[in-house]
């Protein structure tokens, strides 16, 4: 119990010292966006060069690969703050990125039609559609933290 | 006791302590040099106001490695959570 009567004016200015804290830490949540759009661009310059050219393109797709884990790696490193909204935000785009890649790869392997001899769009199309979660998350990610 | 300064926490009273647990309440955790980056306070008096909000329950402590790099990451306990929405509810109501 208090029994000390803070002012009018302390205590807006104690109020909006709090918005500037939380305005900090939303504006750090921009680095999990940043860790999205690694993963979607991985994901739409792999299945481009998937669809181009599926069977000479095995090196660079492994390059695209190994440097989006770099980053991801670099940002994630960085990371010195996170908000359970951000988080959570990450999360529910992440995932159904995660699922519909496993989905896809899973059902393609089974039904082989996964090969040079198969048409290239099918990587491309996929890949559109599982990027799709990832750029809502940024969206909302970068939303949120301006 | 219906006046809203009753609702005032004490530890929260001091402008440091109520700045780092601002920012913990808008983070699901930070780690420490960020809070002291920001807050803009040294490192000593960082961990002194983080010793008195931790024995007082309001923080957890916690300890871990990035690589090689020792972190030090700081969170608000349910309890501190309580008492700083509280404390604010009765800021917002001085205020008006």
């Amino acid at each position: 119990m208090n029994q000390a009567q803070p002012s009018r004016s302390a205590a807006q200015a104690a109020l909006a010292e709090a918005a500037i804290r939380t305005s900090q830490v939303r504006r750090a949540d921009r680095q999990l966006g940043w860790m999205l759009a690694v993963l979607a661009s991985m994901d739409l310059v792999i299945a481009g060069l998937m669809s181009a050219a599926f069977h000479v393109v095995g090196p660079a797709v492994l390059a695209v690969y190994l440097v989006a884990i770099a980053l991801v790696v670099v940002v994630l490193v960085r990371v010195r703050v996170y908000s359970r909204t951000g988080l959570q935000l990450f999360s529910v785009s992440a995932t159904p990125f995660t699922l519909w890649n496993a989905l896809v790869s899973g059902v393609s392997l089974a039904a082989r039609w996964w090969g040079p001899a198969q048409p290239g769009y099918h990587f491309g199309i996929s890949a559109v559609i599982g990027v799709l979660p990832l750029l809502v998350g940024i969206w909302l990610l970068f939303r949120k933290s301006s | 006791m219906s006046h809203p300064r009753h609702e005032l926490d004490d530890l929260l009273g001091h402008p440091v302590r109520f700045s780092v647990v601002a920012m913990l309440a808008a983070a699901e955790r930070a780690e420490f040099g960020f809070v002291r980056d920001n807050v803009e306070v040294t490192d000593s008096v960082l961990s002194k106001q983080m010793s008195s909000l931790e024995q007082a329950g309001y923080v957890k402590v916690s300890k871990g490695f990035v690589g090689n790099r020792p972190r030090t990451w700081l969170s608000l306990t349910k309890g501190g959570r309580r008492r700083f929405e509280r404390h604010m509810n009765a800021l917002r109501e001085i205020a008006l």
